[in-house]
């Protein structure tokens, strides 16, 4: 959770910068003045024909540029905060002009503004919430390729958004195929023990890129997590097999692992990564 | 186009049914809302009387599993969307108009069509006890539960049409009322003068504005899965928890909406009852406003068991606890209002001092919850459910009470008799806390909810059969207050304009107001516009009614219509299709089209 | 700036109506948002294919979201007409933009079909359910806008839409023009973002 919080704190500087850009923009075409005059106007500065259909062509001009911009596939860092400010500016000149809300009175925009942050807002706070998400069981086992998307650290809809996908650990795609792989097993429910991890410790070395495939024997759902290194392996149902990729430090030591469900640590969910 | 509308051209009069049929009268929409209100009132309290009856003794077989889990559905739905919400519409279209010192609201027309869509829908929502099969998952219908896989019966089918059929009305009422407060106010009355009920219902029908769609949204998503097999919530491919999500963001301004409108009631009724000025009105006025605002924060307070972390869980912790520091300053605002006046103890200003105990009880209980820690023990329990009785009934009903001894008079012309009042008052008081009082120590003892039976060495059985006494002492209360609303609308004593000396102006017109409200569309130069006029300078004058007749005014009033109730016919049966037959769809369209259109190319007015 | 004679004086000066479409549009905001917002959360969560990027045709939707952006232009061209008491062209702007509507619809439903028939329907995955009912409502949406706009030049045709009635024809206009702002936000979010 830490991991997503930081990562959209650290975007947000772009998200920011790219709504001025888009406010300022915006503000400079406030100002924008009728081209030729309409004798039917009843004052300079409403809206003319000429005008809508100048505003139409800006529509499309940005229109197209998104379409490239995608088409080209721009890096996603970019592409997503240009795709956000050019469609706020379409979306600008509509509610500005099209649909008049620059030139009424202000308790229109005050209204349908209220309305339109609080969607955003309620839009923005599900999306941060759902970063919890975690896949059922069936779905940790899927075929090979929902793997590709779904089977190590969670993608949470933020990331996507923000053009992050793969966790800390490493990128999601195509490490599970690597054949030069190593894989650390600790299993748990062995021999009828709930809560205990079996073996009680397990060994690497720095640097490597290992995966860890816990192996639920319980009765009830457990995870794998190494608090120190901010890894853990989704939740995982009885009977069911949890894999994520962990790059082992540089630097040797001890780790402890354990269950992070409430509880099950103090019941005797605990063990040793040693790292050589 | 033009003849179709002579085909149910506007009536002129409004006699007898046709006259209720066709009323676009605000007042007697008001009526319509509150009477329904009343009678679906009584249908949830069947149901909880029902519940109490199994739950007075344990290992009770008298109501099976499947029935008690209806009954605490539909009395949760009931009560929240058919009684409370409804009663306080009765009171926005009552008092609105006649506080801003307006003749109607703003659309006519569209508040009819409010009060008939939301009839057809509590009929939906009702017509599951035809086939045995109402809703049966709790009011808040948790997904999976209520996919058609592990409910296939038809009972969800009738609550997901039933709440469509329902948000629409609200939505469509409150958007009236909106427009009506920021439009149709008397001159001189700037906002801040406006009577606090007003301002209080102004506030609910923006949070329904906003909170409705969001509902909508989850039980289409609901009803998309059930009839079309579609995945939002389904346990493998979509994602279950979204459900709760959408379902709280709507439910907790929700609440806020169930007692926004009886805060501003009793902050009406101290004032009259003390002789004295509301206290702090700006501050009561804005904390009205920050509740509604910061309402939209805290949903997930409901949610605390959902394994959702701990970031959110925190966050939503102090977001909850901080929602109780503009709800503790009204309560301050009351007392202080009360402290040092001239206090009459009316059977509507006691309803009104319960309601400050009762619902400060609740609110304390709700703190426990904001707590997540201690939540995650509460949740479940009946000490929930004594939270949620004592900010609803302790709260929300008691205030309605107060409301209808204080507001009855006006609207029928007649008092209701304070004897009889004073009896509904004590043991509905002494009833309720007799219920509710108990299940916090029951619930902190393990009780779970939504249980039909519960073992007997738990040690719940003696507080259980406390907790049921309770219910038919209250039941015994309200058919007391039955009695006196029918029979006082014969046999009270006659009100007359003022009975109550007090403040706003509703009280300056006849009890009941003419059709048209007001004679004269009053000038306002204050608050208490009307106080204002009866003790200029301290001393009492006789507030002068303008008499139409006699000074010659002549006053258009919107004549009645046919179009919606048939608009609302067509979007019913538009709603039942999913459960009936695709030809009761084109029906029902039909029926929609013919009803906005006649609606659309009738005169206006 | 436009203002209508009014019938009777409202505190603010503003038309009841017009208020009541921007309450309106405001709630719809809500409508809007809370199924994007459904469609985000579950964005990156189909089990199985077809995905967004297997199925989208880029160049293809951008055709119709340029439709829809014409009609709101012609949609307020109208509008300007009929202000300046010129109702023919009243008329033929109203039906260019319910032509320009129609079309999106047609190419709405021509794109669904295109999809079903590469495997992506209501049930088929998480993203096939989002998709289809966000913009099967927006779709329903620019209907009733289309069936408005009609009824709007028969009004006019009957000579039952005068200048001095412009409002009606505004809060057509406003309501249209919401549903290209919604297209808008729909088309960057589901469309051009990618997953």
């Amino acid at each position: 959770m830490e991991n997503q919080l930081a990562t959209f704190l650290g975007y947000s500087p772009l998200i920011l910068i790219g709504s001025t850009i888009a406010a300022f923009i915006l503000f400079k075409a406030n100002q924008l003045k009728p081209v030729g005059s309409d004798s039917q106007s009843e004052s300079s500065d409403h809206p003319t024909p000429k005008l809508y259909v100048q505003i139409a062509a800006v529509l499309l001009a940005i229109t197209v540029l998104e379409v490239v911009i995608v088409i080209v596939e721009m890096p996603t860092m970019l592409l997503i905060p240009s795709l956000l400010i050019l469609s706020t500016i379409k979306f600008g000149f509509v509610i500005g002009y099209y649909m008049h809300l620059k030139f009424d009175h202000k308790l229109f925009s005050t209204m349908f503004l209220g309305g339109l942050f609080l969607a955003i807002g309620v839009m923005v706070a599900l999306i941060g919430l759902f970063g919890n998400f975690t896949l059922p069981s069936d779905v940790v086992e899927a075929e090979s390729k929902s793997d590709e998307h779904h089977e190590l650290h969670v993608d949470t809809p933020l990331r996507t958004l923000l053009g992050l996908n793969g966790s800390k650990d490493g990128d999601n795609e195509g490490s599970v195929s690597s054949t030069e792989k190593i894989v650390l097993e600790v299993a748990s429910g062995i021999s009828g023990v709930e809560f205990a991890f079996e073996p009680g410790t397990i060994t690497g070395n720095h640097g490597e890129i290992v995966e860890i495939r816990f192996d639920n024997q319980g009765t009830i759902a457990h995870d794998f997590a190494i608090p120190d290194l901010d890894f853990s392996v989704s939740t995982t149902n009885a009977n069911e097999i949890g894999k994520a990729v962990l790059t082992l430090p540089q630097t040797a030591g001890t780790y402890e692992f354990i269950c992070s469900i409430p509880g099950h640590k103090e019941a005797g969910m605990t063990g040793q990564l040693i790292v050589n | 186009m033009a003849s179709l509308s002579y085909i149910l051209r506007r009536p002129e009069e409004s006699d007898g049914i046709w006259g209720w049929l066709t009323t676009v009268d605000h007042k007697r929409i008001g009526t319509l809302y509150m009477t329904t209100s009343i009678f679906f009132f009584l249908v949830g309290g069947a149901e909880a009387i029902a519940m109490r009856a199994q739950l007075a003794s344990p290992n009770s077989t008298m109501i099976s599993a499947d029935l008690f889990n209806q009954l605490f559905t539909m009395h949760a739905l009931t009560m929240i969307f058919l009684a409370i919400m409804p009663m306080g519409v009765a009171f926005f279209n009552w008092l609105i108009p006649l506080q801003i010192g307006a003749r109607d609201v703003a659309f006519p027309r569209l508040n009819a069509l409010s009060y008939w869509v939301y009839l057809f829908g509590a009929i939906t929502l009702n017509l599951g006890w035809l086939t045995a099969n109402s809703p049966n998952a709790g009011w808040f219908a948790y997904a999976n539960l209520t996919s058609i896989q592990f409910s296939p019966t038809v009972g969800l089918d009738f609550y997901v049409l039933g709440l469509l059929v329902l948000g629409t009305s609200s939505l469509l009422g409150a958007m009236n009322f909106v427009v009506t407060v920021i439009n149709l106010r008397a001159p001189g009355m700037t906002l801040i003068r406006m009577p606090i009920f007003t301002w209080m219902a102004f506030i609910t029908s923006i949070l329904l504005v906003l909170a409705i769609p969001v509902i909508t949204i989850g039980l289409i998503e609901l009803g998309f899965d059930r009839f079309f097999g579609t995945l939002f919530f389904d346990s493998a491919a979509g994602d279950v928890l979204l459900w709760q999500h959408l379902f709280w963001v709507f439910g907790h301004p929700e609440v806020y909406i169930l007692i926004l409108p009886a805060m501003g009631m009793v902050s009406e009724i101290f004032p009259t009852f003390a002789r004295k000025p509301l206290f702090g009105f700006p501050v009561v006025v804005f904390s009205g406003i920050a509740i509604a605002f910061m309402g939209w924060s805290v949903w997930a307070h409901h949610m605390f068991a959902t394994g959702m972390g701990p970031v959110p869980d925190s966050v939503f912790a102090a977001t909850t606890m901080a929602i109780a520091i503009p709800t503790g300053v009204k309560v301050f605002n009351w007392l202080a209002t009360i402290w040092g006046g001239n206090i009459r103890f009316t059977t509507s200003m006691m309803f009104a001092l319960g309601f400050i105990a009762l619902f400060t009880i609740g609110g304390l209980s709700g703190m426990t919850h904001a707590a997540a820690p201690s939540d995650l023990q509460q949740t479940d329990t009946y000490y929930i459910v004594a939270h949620i009785h004592y900010v609803l009934f302790g709260g929300s009903i008691m205030a309605i009470f107060a409301g209808i001894y204080y507001w009855y008079p006006k609207m029928f012309g007649r008092l209701l008799n304070e004897k009889l009042g004073k009896w509904n008052f004590w043991l509905v008081f002494i009833g309720m806390n007799m219920t509710f009082g108990p299940m916090h120590y029951v619930g902190l003892m393990g009780m779970p909810r939504r249980n039909y039976m519960y073992p007997s060495d738990m040690g719940w059985d003696f507080w259980n059969q406390i907790s049921s006494g309770g219910s038919l002492i209250m039941a015994v209360g309200i058919l007391i207050f039955l009695h006196n609303f029918f029979r006082s609308r014969r046999k009270g004593e006659i009100a007359g304009n003022d009975p109550w000396d007090a403040r706003t102006l509703e009280w300056s017109i006849s009890s009941p107001p003419p059709h048209y409200n007001f004679a004269e569309i009053p000038e306002v130069t204050g608050g208490d516009a009307f106080w204002e006029t009866k003790y200029p300078g301290g001393k009492k004058r006789e507030a002068p009614v303008v008499d139409i007749e006699t000074n010659d005014i002549h006053i258009e009033m919107p004549r009645p219509s046919f179009y919606p109730l048939i608009t609302a016919v067509g979007m019913a049966l538009l709603a039942l299709t999913m459960v009936t037959h695709p030809i009761v769809g084109v029906l029902g369209l039909l029926t929609l089209l013919w009803g906005s259109y006649g609606w659309m190319l009738e005169p206006a007015e | 700036m436009h203002e209508e004679h009014v019938g009777h004086t409202t505190t603010t000066g503003l038309d009841n109506r017009k208020m009541l479409m921007w309450v309106f549009l405001a709630s719809d905001c809500l409508f809007f948002g809370s199924l994007i917002a459904t469609y985000m959360v579950m964005r990156s969560q189909s089990v199985v294919g077809p995905y967004p990027g297997d199925i989208f045709d880029i160049p293809y939707t951008s055709v119709s979201a340029f439709v829809l952006l014409m009609s709101s232009l012609t949609m307020v061209l109208s509008l300007s007409a009929l202000q300046r008491g010129n109702h023919k062209a009243t008329r033929i702007w109203l039906l260019a933009t319910a032509v320009l509507g129609s079309i999106f619809l047609g190419g709405q439903y021509y794109e669904f079909t295109v999809f079903v028939a590469e495997g992506l329907s209501l049930d088929q995955n998480i993203f096939g359910t989002t998709f289809f009912v966000l913009t099967g409502f927006h779709g329903t949406h620019v209907a009733i806008g289309v069936m408005m706009l009609l009824s709007m030049y028969g009004a006019s045709a009957m000579g039952k839409l005068p200048t001095s009635s412009s409002l009606n024809l505004e809060l057509v206009g406003l309501y249209w023009h919401f549903v290209d702002i919604v297209w808008i936000v729909i088309f960057t979010i589901v469309y051009l973002i990618p997953s």
